[in-house]
C-alpha cells in the first residue's frame, strides 16, 4: 500500500532536488519500515549507513496466534541521494564471503519490502522485514523394508508412503524420509498407520517438541511377523 | 504475454479433439484455484453448463473456452463425499464478463471434520507433578488425572478424553509425549483414518508403577 507511482514521484523529486542544488538547501530522511510477525519478547537488529536498531516487540499474540507488526526507524536521518541497505546485523562472515546474519531466537527473518533505494526517491520509505518461527523437518530411515509399502503419519498433520525398492539388496538398505516441517515449540508423534503386509514395523524416538533443527532419528524398522 | 503458450496449448487441445471441447470455441479461458479438497469429483458449471471435473485441490481450466465480452457464471454443481453440501465450497470472482482471459476464480471448500477422543483408565488419584501428555501430532493434550473416590480401584475409573476434530479421509495417530511419574500408560485404537463417524474408542490405559522395595 505504501508502494505508489515511483515513476512520477521519481521526476517529481528531482525536479524537486535540481532546484534544491540550486539554491544550497537540502532535504533530511528518514529510513525506517514495519517488522511484521516478530514473536512476543524477541528482537530484530537491523543496520544501515553505520546506524543500528533494535525492534523489539513488545506485544502479545492473540488467541489464534497473531503478533502486532512493530514499526521503527533509524536515529538519524539521510540527505538526498544517500543510499541505505537495511540488513540484519551480521553475526559471522565465513571465509568464502558467506554472510550469515543475526537472527530473533527461533525464526528467520526475510525482506518484504524495499530495503536498499536511494534516500528520496521514494515519498515513503518502508524497509519492511517479516518473520516467521523456523520449521525444520522431522525424519529418519526405514530399515528392515523389502516389500509393500510403510505408511508413516504425525497425527494427523502429515502423512507419507515410503515404498521397498523395487529389487531390494540383501540386506535391505535404509530408506531416508521426511515427514514435514514441525513449527518450533509444536509437537510431532509419529506412528505407522500400515505396515506392509506380513510384517510389522515400529518406530524410536517418535515423539518430541520441536526445537531450531532438523529431527532425523525417528527410525523405523520393519520386521517380519512371526509365523 | 506470459500465458500466450498456454492459451496456444488450449487451442491446439481443442483442435485435435473437438468434441471434448464441446460448443466452447471462444476466445479466452476461465480459470482459477481449489483450496480444501483432498479428492474427486468437485464439479463446477459456468452458466448450468460446461461440467468441468476436479479431482484434486490447485489450478483448474474450464475445457470450454468461452467468446469474448460474454458473461461467465461459475457455480458449484457437486462436491466430493466428504464435503457436507454444495454451500461448504464457496466460489469466489466467478462472475463477470470474458473481456480478456480469467484466472481470479477462487473456489474454497470445507472438508467435513469429526470428533476423536475416547477414555482414559487407570489415571484417577495420580499424585504425579507431570501430567500425562497425549498428542495427535501437534495437537496436545494434557490429561488431568479425575477424583479417586474412597475405597476404589483406579482401574475402575474412566475419564473421557478428546483431541481437536480431524478432517474426513484424514489420518490420525496418538502417541503418548509424558507418562506420569506414578503410572504406565499404553494407548489403544489410537491411529487410524477418520472415516464418516466420530471415534471415541481410543483406550488408553494406565496402570500403577509399583515402587521398588
Amino acid at each position: 500500500m505504501l508502494k505508489k507511482s515511483f515513476l512520477i514521484r521519481s521526476v517529481a523529486t528531482l525536479a524537486v532536488a535540481a532546484a534544491l542544488a540550486s539554491c544550497g538547501g537540502g532535504s533530511n530522511y528518514t529510513i525506517g519500515g514495519v517488522v511484521y510477525g516478530l514473536q512476543p519478547n524477541s528482537a530484530l537488529i537491523l543496520t544501515t549507513n553505520g546506524m543500528e536498531v533494535s525492534v523489539e516487540q513488545k506485544g502479545q499474540a492473540d488467541s489464534s496466534g497473531n503478533v502486532p507488526a512493530v514499526s521503527y526507524s533509524f536515529p538519524k536521518q539521510l540527505e538526498y541521494g544517500e543510499v541505505y541497505n537495511v540488513l540484519p546485523k551480521v553475526a559471522s562472515t565465513a571465509a568464502d564471503g558467506t554472510v550469515t546474519y543475526q537472527q530473533p531466537a527461533h525464526q528467520t527473518c526475510a525482506a518484504s519490502g524495499r530495503i536498499s533505494d536511494t534516500a528520496g526517491r521514494l515519498s515513503v520509505i518502508s524497509a519492511d522485514y517479516t518473520c516467521a518461527l523456523v520449521a525444520p523437518t522431522i525424519g529418519g530411515v526405514v530399515k528392515g523394508l523389502v516389500t509393500g509399502s510403510v505408511v508413516l503419519s504425525n497425527g494427523s498433520d502429515a502423512t507419507t508412503t515410503i515404498a521397498a525398492a523395487a529389487t531390494p539388496t540383501t540386506p535391505p538398505a535404509d530408506i531416508p524420509y521426511t515427514l514435514g516441517a514441525v513449527v518450533y515449540g509444536k509437537t510431532y508423534g509419529v506412528t505407522v498407520t500400515s505396515s506392509p503386509a506380513g510384517y510389522r514395523c515400529t518406530v524410536v524416538n517418535a515423539v518430541g517438541t520441536m526445537g531450531d533443527n532438523a529431527v532425523g532419528n525417528i527410525d523405523v524398522t520393519c520386521v517380519p511377523n512371526p509365523p | 504475454m506470459i500465458r500466450s503458450p498456454l492459451r496456444a496449448g488450449l487451442a491446439l487441445a481443442c483442435a485435435l479433439s473437438l468434441t471434448s471441447c464441446g460448443g466452447g470455441d471462444g476466445e479466452f479461458y476461465l480459470s482459477g484455484v481449489v483450496y480444501g479438497i483432498n479428492k474427486g469429483d468437485l464439479v463446477l458449471t459456468n452458466n448450468g453448463g460446461s461440467d468441468k471435473k476436479i479431482t484434486a485441490a490447485g489450478t483448474f481450466y474450464f475445457d470450454d473456452l468461452v467468446d469474448a465480452d460474454s458473461n461467465y457464471n461459475i457455480e458449484v454443481k457437486s462436491v466430493p463425499d466428504n464435503i457436507a453440501s454444495i454451500a461448504d465450497c464457496k466460489v469466489t470472482g466467478g462472475r463477470g464478463k470474458a473481456t480478456f482471459n480469467i484466472s481470479s476464480i477462487v473456489v474454497s471448500c470445507t472438508i467435513n471434520t469429526h470428533e476423536l477422543g475416547g477414555t482414559v483408565t487407570g489415571l484417577a488419584g495420580s499424585t504425579s507433578t507431570q501430567p500425562l501428555v497425549l498428542l495427535n501430532g501437534s495437537d496436545r493434550v494434557e490429561v488431568t488425572p479425575a477424583a479417586l473416590p474412597p475405597d476404589t480401584l483406579p482401574a475402575s475409573v474412566s475419564q473421557p478424553v478428546k483431541f481437536a476434530k480431524v478432517p474426513e479421509d484424514g489420518k490420525y495417530g496418538i502417541t503418548i509425549l509424558q507418562q506420569p511419574t506414578d503410572r504406565r500408560c499404553e494407548v489403544a485404537n489410537g491411529i487410524g483414518t477418520m472415516l464418516k463417524a466420530d471415534i471415541t474408542n481410543v483406550q488408553v490405559t494406565c496402570t500403577p508403577i509399583v515402587p521398588l522395595v
